[in-house]
């Protein structure tokens, strides 16, 4: 590693030259240069919120190939009597004109509706309205034929004649086509000019997503503006310098550059869920870009430069890039945990946003470091003043340091406290989701979905579809009881408003064929049945049963908002399928159905996804300091928020959908991160001040600046997404940022009181402590040790430096410690009796261990070259014994020999 | 431009017959006579004919029934159609009765369960024709049941190599038709029609009706399409109608043309 940072500072042009031809390609891919069309697209599709391959939705495609798709526009009109001929000429008009929309596949309403009738001359299947009468009788009698028909009678005309629907159904499209095409839009537009005095609500789904798209789509190019403007503040306000600030935006919006040009080139458009995905990028990177340029600002503010200019860039990347890459990769973690959720908006979210972290953790390393190599720093640091005056936020992180060490029972026994606490709010979470409720209740889409929920006999739909194992089974007048006694169950059902089937269509024409009752019944026989249908059969019932007469669909008009109320009456038809005769299989379907159903998956994966990531961020911990342990010591402060977090989706009513339960593993990924920056400085700080509460200050004093301003960055970053319309994305930006603000508490509290009775050996000190050569052979302290134990003893104890010439002790002078001479040269002067004797101690050679034992130096030792010492206490050998018995106890076997040796010879020269 | 009945434009669609007689070396000039030459394909009085109708759905099941079709011309030139079906069992002796009127036709329908004879309503002509892809209305103008409208030609073309004569033909108003033209391209050979693109609205065509040249073939000295299949480019469903079985002026007697014989000669 060391010659890639070499490389980077010594190569800085070459690095940039090659991040910027490498940008220019990424920005090839995303802009047409020579048309300046932009590549980059968003699906509104909420398909992608459907699980790939499940059953349910495979069901569910074949329904809508054999029945057209479920996917209607409905234009309510709305007046005191809506059987007035202006009216009926206003909805014909209407009709009309929304039909000649190139996309829509046909308009159901007033005037297309089939009114099948009949007297003693014949049968009649027309439209109710074909010419507007302006005779009152004629008009009446439109109204009492449609006020009786049970097809139309709450469903396009409600049952106190106020309320007429025009049901549009859309040609088949992707939502993206329905979207560019602006159907919505056009329609929403004729019926505003249609209207008259009339009150006009428009819904359905397509329209509710479509509207959806547009508020998803302009949230994004609000938030990116806001989020870049947020960093910038928090980058000026941390480094108060125009280039300090300019290095990390710039690397951020590289990254973000690469990782749009990866969703391009893979063909993936941006979706429902992964349109956070750029401030999201920005926000995250910035904290990586941040660390390399603070480290590099701090070396400078505390006179801690190298000679050049150069050198000093690359001892900040020194010390900043195995943090800044352990950080990327705990947080990749966190997201590629996403990367196993059935739902394909949710795992290309994880995708996707793994890559840009990934991407912004090498820009951050490589580029930003060599633009740093090529700018001048700021003139107020360019002569540092060693040991400057402390500022405002020193002298806060040190009395924050302090009182965390003071009141480390006070703050660990509150974080309990409110683990508990949010423990018990997880207990209350409620899994749901409701497309409708993503837009605040005062918004157009959902006044006017409630207007004609409460007006018509529902909004929305669920679907039964019967199928039965041979072909014209539902010519068959028992299948049709079947049916029949389906439908007038459903219709008892709370949250069904009406329901309408094949069956409706044919009793309908019986009695039409009949002419003389106003009875509507089933056909007696099968051959009744068929014939009826073959000369009175229509378009419309193509959308109730099949070509083969083998598979009906019944409308249900559905009320049910909330997700958990339409769960519940899934539940309860699926029920009451059971009990239909063995020949018939029920199912329940509907776009409606399927994504509520998805909320299951959400929470099984939320639970999956999180575990997943906490065992491998333990596993990724456990490597970086080297003990289990520890590294579950490690992880405690990042499941505090993420506790916090499900505690208070709980206790505050936030539904956990596919949105909100993105944040945990989003938090977790980056909380972390801080913890890491935390324990690697605290570790090193310890070892080199020799005390844990100085390490705690330390590392506080260095880290606390930039996870500060990262976390700030971060939680403005999530508040301008919490600008959005729509409810989800409110929920999104107001929780991320809330956790993100506990984990910087926990940050900034809990951990340094965690750590400050921990002892810490990294990764990287294992790395890169030198025992010289052939340790375990020639230092008999580290005999039947491995090299890795050997170097575990070495930092678990200390390891000090000594010039020569250095008097280490005096004889007499107390003692509490031992040393063993890893590189130079020692010289123990031994009073004896022809003068004192001049013992020289080398490498492997022990000092000092009656002083270890009886506190008391018996001879005076000098330094006589330059030495690395391994200093041993009755403390940090008790310390290495708890944490790696079988290293303690090794070593303690090794001191015996030593001092049984030592002991020996001293008998030997007695005798 | 000038004004044509429509059904002598569409007869030839359906039953594809065509006069021998007409030089069809010939290139013809005017959209009159490329008409002379459709009406040239009806046959004098009768024809009797055994048809299927197979509808395929979106998701390719097919569905399919079997008929004996009666058509003649009475001496005011107006048509008459009797429909008598054997296939499926349960529609078997189900019928259906056409008229031709001079402004509004009659449809009658048999339903042998209930043993009754009902008129159809004018709405329903433009509906489905027995779950098939052809309306009513279609049906009525292929058994050459006259509607007025303007047609004019348009440039000449080519389907598979064979050159066609290319008209346009608008429906006039009084007729309330479902279509706001149709487009034809006659085979300048057999003066058959390959193919018929209808409109409702706009410039794509809501059904397009094909014949492949292949199955046309040479019956008593006409032309004879065997084979037709529609098309609903909206709905993505076809319809073929096959003409398996076909005698040309057969004595069709006069009464079979009625309501009473629609009654009894269901039962």
């Amino acid at each position: 590693m060391s010659r890639w940072l070499r490389f980077v500072t010594a190569q800085p042009v070459t690095v940039l030259t090659t991040v910027l031809a490498i940008s220019l390609f990424a920005a090839s891919r995303i802009v047409d240069f020579r048309t300046g069309e932009i590549h980059i697209s968003f699906d509104p599709s909420t398909n992608a919120l459907l699980p790939e391959g499940d059953e349910g939705r495979l069901f569910y495609d074949h329904v809508r190939k054999v029945f057209g798709s479920d996917e209607t526009i409905l234009v309510a009109v709305s007046a005191e009597d809506i059987f007035s001929a202006e009216h009926l000429r206003r909805i014909q008009r209407m009709g009309e004109r929304i039909e000649a929309i190139e996309g829509i596949h046909h308009v159901v309403s007033l005037s297309t509706a089939l009114n099948i009738r009949g007297d003693e001359s014949g049968l009649a299947i027309e439209p109710f309205v074909e010419e507007v009468p302006d005779d009152p009788a004629e008009l009446a009698e439109i109204r009492r034929q449609a006020l009786s028909n049970p097809i139309y009678a709450g469903n396009i005309v409600s049952r106190d004649g106020r309320t007429a629907a025009l049901m549009i159904y859309l040609m088949e499209m992707t939502e993206r086509e329905l979207l560019a095409r602006g159907i919505d839009e056009q329609i929403r537009r004729i019926a505003e000019e249609e209207r008259g005095d009339a009150q006009i609500w428009v819904t359905g789904q397509a329209y509710v997503k479509a509207e959806m798209s547009r508020a998803l789509l302009s949230d994004l190019l609000r938030t990116i503006p806001l989020v870049a403007l947020a960093i910038t503040l928090v980058a000026f306000l941390s480094f108060r310098s125009f280039f300090g600030a300019l290095v990390p935006l710039i690397t951020v919006g590289i990254a973000l550059l690469w990782t749009l040009a990866i969703l391009v080139t893979t063909g993936r458009a941006l979706n429902v869920i992964t349109v956070v995905l750029p401030p999201l990028i920005l926000a995250i990177g910035f904290a990586y870009a941040a660390h390399v340029v603070s480290e590099y600002y701090d070396l400078l503010r505390t006179g801690e430069a190298e000679k050049t200019h150069r050198e000093t860039v690359e001892k900040a990347l020194g010390l900043v890039a195995l943090p800044v890459a352990l950080t990327g990769l705990t947080t990749a973690i966190g997201f590629l945990s996403l990367a196993i959720s059935p739902l394909t908006a949710i795992r290309e979210f994880g995708l996707f946003t793994t890559a840009g972290v990934v991407i912004t953790m090498l820009v951050s390393l490589t580029f930003g470091p060599a633009l740093l190599c090529l700018l001048r720093p700021p003139r107020r640091l360019r002569q540092a003043v060693p040991e400057a005056a402390a500022s405002a936020f020193d002298r806060l992180a040190r009395a924050t340091a302090q009182f965390a060490i003071r009141r480390r029972i006070a703050i660990l026994s509150t974080g309990a406290a409110i683990g508990l606490f949010s423990a018990y709010g997880v207990t209350q979470i409620v899994v749901s989701t409701d497309v409708v409720k993503l837009f605040h209740p005062q918004h157009r889409v959902r006044v006017d979905f409630e207007a004609v929920n409460d007006n018509l006999e529902g909004s929305d739909a669920v679907y039964v579809v019967l199928e039965a194992p041979y072909r014209d089974a539902f010519k068959e007048p028992e299948n049709l009881a079947s049916v029949e006694h389906l439908q007038l169950w459903l219709e008892e059902q709370p949250n069904i408003g009406g329901t309408t089937s094949v069956v409706d269509y044919v009793k309908l024409i019986h009695r039409g064929f009949m002419g003389d009752t106003d009875e509507l019944v089933i056909p007696e026989s099968k051959e009744l049945v068929a014939q009826l249908m073959f000369f009175g059969g229509n378009d419309e019932m193509e959308s109730f049963v099949d070509s083969r007469w083998q598979t009906v669909s019944i409308l249900a008009r559905s009320r049910a908002i909330d997700s958990a109320d339409v769960t519940e009456l899934v539940d309860r038809i699926e029920a009451y399928l059971v009990r239909l005769p063995d020949h018939l299989k029920g199912r329940v379907t509907g776009n409606n159905v399927l994504i509520n159903q998805t909320s299951d998956q959400v929470a099984l994966g939320q639970a999956v996804s999180l575990a997943l990531a906490f065992i491998a961020i333990y596993a990724v911990l456990c490597l970086l300091f080297t003990s289990f342990r520890v590294g579950l010591l490690a992880l405690v402060p990042n499941m505090l928020p993420v506790l916090v977090y499900f505690g208070a989706l709980g206790w505050t009513g936030v539904t956990l959908n596919t949105t909100t339960g993105l944040v945990a593993c989003l938090v977790l990924g980056i909380a972390v991160d801080d913890t890491i920056h935390f324990l690697a400085r605290f570790n090193s700080a310890a070892k080199r001040l020799g005390s844990e509460a100085k390490g705690v200050v330390e590392a506080l004093l260095t880290v606390g600046r930039p996870v500060t301003y990262t976390s700030l960055a971060l939680c403005l970053g999530f508040l301008a997404i919490a600008t959005s319309t729509l409810q989800n994305q409110k929920e999104f930006g107001y929780l991320a940022a809330f956790t993100l603000g506990v984990a910087w508490l926990a940050d900034v509290l809990f951990t340094p009181a965690l750590a400050a009775r921990m002892r810490v050996v990294t990764l990287w000190d294992l790395l890169t402590l030198d025992l010289g050569e052939n340790p375990l052979d020639t230092i008999p302290l580290l005999e039947g040790l491995t090299l890795r134990q050997a170097r575990i003893t070495a930092l678990m104890t200390r390891m000090q430096e000594h010039a020569a010439g250095e008097m280490l002790w005096k004889a007499a002078d107390p003692g509490d410690s031992m040393y063993v001479v890893v590189q130079g040269e020692l010289t123990a002067i031994v009073p004896g009796k022809h003068g004192a004797d001049r013992v020289p101690l080398r490498r492997g050679d022990v000092v000092g261990e009656i002083g270890l034992f009886h506190g008391e130096r018996s001879a005076d030792v000098e330094v006589t070259q330059d030495c690395m010492l391994m200093r041993l206490t009755q403390e940090n050998l008790a310390r290495l014994q708890k944490r790696y018995p079988r290293i303690g106890a090794q070593v303690y076997r090794n001191i015996s020999h030593v001092l049984a040796d030592r002991m020996a010879r001293s008998t030997a020269r007695v005798r | 431009m000038f004004n044509q009945t429509l059904g002598r434009l569409t007869i030839v669609l359906m039953t594809g017959f065509a006069q021998a007689s007409l030089s069809v070396a010939a290139e013809l000039t005017t959209a009159e006579e490329i008409d002379a030459c459709y009406e040239s394909n009806f046959p004098d009085s009768t024809a009797v004919q055994t048809v299927t109708l197979s509808a395929k759905d979106r998701i390719g099941a097919v569905t399919t029934s079997r008929a004996t079709l009666y058509w003649k011309k009475f001496d005011d030139g107006l048509s008459k159609v009797m429909m008598r079906f054997e296939k499926p069992a349960d529609l078997r002796g189900a019928g259906l009765l056409m008229i031709e009127k001079k402004k509004r036709n009659d449809l009658f329908m048999y339903l042998p369960e209930l043993r009754r004879v009902k008129r159809i309503s004018k709405h329903m002509s433009s509906g489905s024709m027995f779950g098939t892809d052809f309306s009513y209305e279609e049906f009525e103008r292929i058994q050459g049941m006259k509607l007025d409208g303007v047609s004019e030609r348009l440039e000449d073309d080519e389907i598979g190599g064979r050159e066609m004569y290319v008209t346009s033909a608008t429906p006039a108003a009084e007729e309330e038709s479902s279509y706001e033209r149709i487009k034809t391209w006659i085979d300048k050979q057999t003066c058959v029609a390959l193919r018929t693109e209808f409109y409702e609205r706009g410039d794509q065509p809501r059904k397009i009706m094909t014949a492949p040249y292949e199955r046309v073939s040479r019956e008593a000295d006409v032309w004879v399409a065997r084979e037709i299949v529609m098309h609903d480019r909206r709905d993505e469903t076809d319809t073929t109608l096959r003409v398996e079985e076909l005698e040309i002026g057969l004595e069709v007697p006069r009464k079979l043309f009625s309501q009473k014989e629609l009654d009894q000669g269901g039962r």
